[in-house]
């Protein structure tokens, strides 16, 4: 089993020292001619990519069994690169825009501001939650501590708020955009609008309760309450609809698969050209 | 006659400033009066609810906390009913995420909040193992071994030194997996934890991927579904408790009502200008 490096100082240097041979890798990948270039990246994406199907068709326990452990932890690295690459892309967009000071800089500036304050407070409240514990009188912010008082204030008082406000502008964006598409011009927008009208009703106490509850469960016409209505529709109309797109939507994700093992999609290694 | 008929017409093009003060005042005016409507709880709410009710006391729960604060306005009060359940029934738990960093954060949170009425204390009764990224073949490794996969917990404390991680190193440790999410990271869990080890599977999801969910719950590849703010609301009225899901549900339920009487005015006022007479006025 893998040990956790413990010791900060030794954990920091080997994350130096992995981003310095990546970074020597791909100034090296750099320096080749493109078409070299492109046959090594489509070598490497035919077996990384017949890795997977190999180890899972050839039956039992396989010779590319013992090294499922480490693709996994391949994978968990290349993921976490592209955190690396989003923050390096979002420090470059706002710092060219704050050292030209363009008309975005004021927004670039809050960009660094929230961004090194969340980081600070982030870093601090989970790694060392104690410090300058004896400074701030304990009475002043309550069973928390101070870090951990601050991450929250920022967290969920201003990004966790921030976000879903965002995200709740969408309820008007929908509301006015249903109101002004939902026009019944032909027979399958009526159909559309009568499945939305009895699956909303059906959501919400307002259908289940006033419109359709006085209805006895026991009764032969038990099925025209609206959560009925709305189960079978769901189960029985959309269901199968589903899987059948759903089932498409895999087929052609294989297919998409094999074209980029055998590189016959180009578009990732040469840069859509 | 036709002056109303006139009338009505005119609602076939209503401007979008007074739709968007309509949905305001319907989303705000049923919280701040503080309106209740009762809830009755839907299948698939009712079968997730029994599959926490089923977790047996020397196994814990998986909590995957796959959103970020973007949809935490659904999937927040569904993962505050599940933890109150887990809490209520004395379960143990393990957070971690798969797409999202926010959500691990969120999760301990809450089962930090929940967990002080409950005396629940973090190492013993539940742990957070943090973001894990890498999809499937990672969830898979997890699976097979939770210690290799996750040395530590997010705060670098070794799992040897968790009490409660002691008796979880797979996924036959592992009773239940409780997926709360709004995006369509559930093939993953499908894929490893239902196909290769028989955990069996709820979601919490966001509303709008509640039709992609059902498929696999007539496959009985997932056991159960919060769907959306309404499958909140359901939990909790299963819990018996007046949380942030049933103050929501009807905020958002007479926002439907608002989206209905919407579409059929615009529907009547279209039709009455088609009429022939509409169309000599």
């Amino acid at each position: 089993m893998l040990e956790p490096v413990r010791n900060l100082w030794v954990s920091g240097l080997l994350v130096v020292g992995a981003i310095l041979v990546s970074v020597a890798i791909l100034a090296f990948l750099h320096q080749l001619a493109p078409s070299l270039r492109h046959r090594v990246i489509a070598v490497l994406t035919f077996f990384a990519g017949l890795y997977f199907p190999l180890e899972f068709f050839i039956p039992y326990h396989n010779f590319l069994t013992p090294w499922r452990n480490s693709v996994a932890d391949f994978l968990r690295l290349m993921a976490a690169f592209t955190f690396g690459l989003g923050i390096i892309n979002l420090l470059i967009i706002h710092g060219r825009h704050l050292l030209r000071w363009t008309s975005n800089a004021p927004f670039s500036l809050a960009f660094f501001s929230g961004f090194l304050l969340m980081l600070v407070i982030g870093l601090i409240s989970h790694y060392k939650p104690t410090l300058w514990a004896q400074a701030v009188p304990k009475e002043a912010i309550g069973t928390v501590g101070f870090w951990d008082a601050a991450f929250r204030l920022f967290f969920e008082g201003a990004l966790q708020s921030l976000n879903a406000t965002i995200f709740a502008l969408l309820a008007f964006f929908i509301v006015s955009a249903a109101y002004r598409a939902f026009r019944i011009r032909t027979l399958e927008a009526g159909l559309l609008m009568a499945t939305a009208i009895v699956v909303m009703l059906a959501n919400v106490p307002i259908g289940q309760q006033w419109l359709t509850g006085w209805i006895p469960e026991q009764s032969p016409l038990a099925w025209l309450r609206l959560e009925k209505l709305s189960h079978w529709l769901q189960t029985q109309v959309n269901a199968p609809t589903m899987r059948a797109i759903v089932f498409g939507l895999w087929v052609g994700s294989l297919a998409m698969a094999v074209r980029i093992i055998l590189s016959l999609e180009r578009t990732f290694t040469v840069g859509g050209q | 006659m036709d002056d109303f008929a006139r009338w009505l017409v005119r609602f076939q093009d209503i401007d979008r400033r007074y739709i968007y003060l309509a949905v305001a005042a319907a989303l705000t005016l049923p919280i701040v009066l503080q309106l209740r409507m009762p809830q009755i709880p839907t299948p698939p709410t009712q079968a997730a609810f029994k599959a926490v009710e089923n977790v047996p006391d020397e196994k814990v729960v998986l909590i995957a906390a796959d959103f970020d604060t973007g949809t935490v306005g659904e999937n927040g009060p569904q993962l505050r009913a599940v933890l109150e359940h887990l809490m209520r029934r004395k379960k143990k738990f393990v957070i971690l995420s798969l797409i999202a960093p926010q959500g691990v954060t969120i999760a301990e949170l809450y089962a930090r909040t929940i967990g002080e009425k409950h005396g629940y204390k973090y190492g013993r009764d539940y742990v957070n193992l943090g973001y894990l990224p890498g999809g499937a073949p990672t969830l898979e490794r997890m699976g097979r071994s939770v210690w290799e996969t996750f040395p530590t917990d997010t705060k670098r404390i070794p799992l040897s030194e968790l009490p409660m991680m002691r008796q979880v190193r797979s996924a036959q440790d592992i009773s239940l997996v409780a997926i709360f999410t709004g995006s369509g990271v559930l093939p993953a869990y499908v894929q490893t934890f239902w196909a290769q080890f028989k955990v069996p599977l709820i979601e919490g999801c966001t509303g709008i991927i509640v039709p992609e969910l059902f498929p696999y719950m007539e496959a009985k590849q997932l056991v159960g579904i919060l769907p959306g703010l309404k499958g909140a609301a359901e939990y909790e009225a299963l819990l018996q408790q007046n949380g942030l899901g049933m103050r929501g549900m009807v905020a958002q339920s007479v926002a439907h009502a608002l989206v209905i009487i919407l579409i059929l005015l615009g529907n009547l006022g279209m039709w009455l200008s088609r009429r022939p007479s509409a169309q000599r006025l």
